[in-house]
């Protein structure tokens, strides 16, 4: 009896660890791993069909962004946050770069694309950045 | 047992709770945050799909399939082949011609064309079984018709967009013209053509409009018999009941909602009009001897050589192919010509209406409120957002 409970305990607790293992190593935890947009600058890029322009719109991952901080703006209200004065990176599955720690309350030149499916060349945006943050979204339309 | 048991649910349980919690402090921060208010830009992109394959691309159509999404066919004149683009999708694949100029039917694989222009056609439905699961399934087969206009004849594509067998598709037959230059009437296979340009599907069934530049005319196919439309076969800019009213090299027609005909008469630089009861007028344009860029209303509005018309049911406005002026112009039912974009001066610029700059736009198709151009010296496919007002080049 003893050996086989503890086959079944030893059962159970690697099950379990199984089915912990496949939440965060899936979808779920991709949901998770894709937090909200807390702070700094946030680039999305979306494909749209412009025949169709009910359909949904689909995230591009892959899409090559980086940008520069221009000059600090001291006139805007609110609390200067994060440190980085240059962000570089690719978007991911949802279509998202995030840069928590580029400064805020600051004029920013941001590049983003090209993206290579579907095809659409890089764009520049050259905006001002608030205390609390900025999301640049980038759309692809098809 | 009861180890086992507890360890399990406690496991599960701190998993839940982990999940729950992550999730929470996500909808949280998020609620904080948007309360604050981030900045948010966009930037609307246009996707350009590079092949460098089209040579002197004409004629488009666009024909949608089961599930609403359209496909863009092009007449891809100067490699005697007919392409068609998913239209947000792609590729860009060759549906029939080899590139070599001929007139071979058969297979779309080894069907040959001789400058094929003009294309018109129609999507249907067709059931087939599923080779795995054995049921039936709805497929999409698209008839196109194309002016070979160096073949003197119009041809028929079907072309399956599921899979096979039935009907048999893939195919290209002659739909009417014997190959021989000239301008008879008769069956389908004995009538003669001298050139044709645009295509126009009717109301009607089988009922099939091809602009006979070469004869100055349009002739009429009802799916076994030619006929001549409208014009009387001489070069000229008579108004009148339609079959002995002149028209000078007439390149594409369309209809509006009314079932009121509308041709871009090319060598005589203006729109005309066949209404319902067949009688024609000049809708805009100064007429043969008065080319020339001018917008205003009938006839005097100018135009260099228009090529193509399509008819907008969106906002009731023609748009024309103005390919000599290289710009898009529009005309209101009361024959008000503006121009819509381009600025006149050939060239390849994308951006807003009045800054693009196209060279030869030759034809337009207007699908789901955008409008494809075949811009044919610059070998690329054009598109216009209507709604935005942004020109981009789609196809090149």
């Amino acid at each position: 009896m003893k050996p086989q409970f503890i086959g079944r305990r030893s059962f159970g607790l690697t099950l379990s660890l199984l089915l912990l293992i496949a939440l965060l190593g899936s979808g779920c935890m991709a949901v998770i791993m894709d937090f909200p947009f807390q702070r700094g600058i946030r680039v999305k890029t979306t494909m749209n069909l412009v025949d169709n322009p009910t359909a949904p719109n689909v995230p591009i991952p892959n899409v090559p962004n980086f940008g520069d901080m221009a000059s600090l703006r001291d006139d805007l209200s609110g609390t200067r946050t994060g440190t980085d004065t240059h962000v570089q990176g690719t978007t991911n599955q949802f279509g998202h770069s995030t840069y928590p720690n580029a400064i805020t309350k600051a004029d920013w030149a941001l590049h983003v694309g090209p993206s290579v499916s579907p095809p659409c060349f890089q764009n520049t945006f050259v905006e001002v950045v608030p205390a609390a943050g900025a999301i640049f979204e980038f759309f692809c339309n098809v | 047992m009861r180890n086992y048991k507890s360890a399990t649910i406690v496991t599960a349980c701190l998993v839940l709770l982990g999940v729950l919690f992550l999730g929470s402090f996500g909808r949280h921060i998020w609620t904080a945050f948007s309360q604050e208010g981030p900045a948010y830009y966009s930037a609307q992109m246009y996707a350009s799909y590079q092949f460098n394959m089209l040579d002197h691309p004409t004629g488009l159509l666009v024909l949608p399939d089961i599930q609403g999404v359209n496909y863009l066919y092009i007449a891809d004149t100067g490699n005697h082949q007919v392409r068609r683009f998913k239209i947000g999708f792609g590729p860009l694949v060759v549906v029939t011609g080899t590139g070599a100029p001929g007139y071979v039917n058969g297979s779309t694989s080894v069907a040959q064309f001789d400058n094929p222009t003009g294309l018109s056609g129609t999507a249907g439905l067709y059931a087939y079984e599923d080779p795995f699961t054995h049921q039936i399934r709805q497929g999409t087969y698209h008839n196109v018709f194309i002016s070979d206009t160096k073949n003197f004849v119009m041809r028929k594509l079907c072309s399956n967009l599921g899979p096979g067998p039935y009907p048999p598709c893939q195919t290209v037959q002659t739909a009417c013209g014997s190959h021989n230059f000239g301008m008879v009437d008769g069956p389908s296979l004995s009538a003669s053509f001298a050139g044709l340009a645009g295509l126009s599907v009717g109301g009607g069934s089988n009922e099939y409009y091809m602009a006979d530049a070469g004869n100055h005319s349009i002739r009429e196919w009802d799916g076994s018999n030619v006929s001549t439309y409208a014009g009387n076969g001489t070069p000229g800019y008579s108004n009148g009941y339609r079959t002995s009213a002149q028209f000078y090299v007439p390149g594409k027609m369309t209809q509006d909602a009314s079932g009121n005909m509308y041709i871009a008469d090319i060598e005589n630089h203006a729109i005309r009009k066949i209404d319902y009861a067949g009688n024609v007028t000049t809708l805009a344009g100064a007429g043969p001897t008065q080319p020339g860029f001018v917008n205003g209303t009938g006839s005097a509005a100018e135009f260099t050589r228009p090529t193509s018309v399509a008819f907008n049911s969106s906002d009731n406005m023609i748009y024309v192919a103005d390919s000599h002026n290289n710009c898009i112009r529009r005309i209101d039912s009361s024959g008000n010509v503006t121009t819509y974009a381009g600025t006149g001066t050939a060239g390849l610029v994308n951006g807003s209406l009045a800054q693009a700059e196209f060279s030869m736009p030759s034809d337009i198709a207007i699908a789901n409120g955008v409008m494809y151009i075949s811009d044919t010296l610059n070998n690329v496919i054009r598109r216009i957002d209507m709604n935005t007002g942004i020109v981009s080049t789609y196809i090149s």
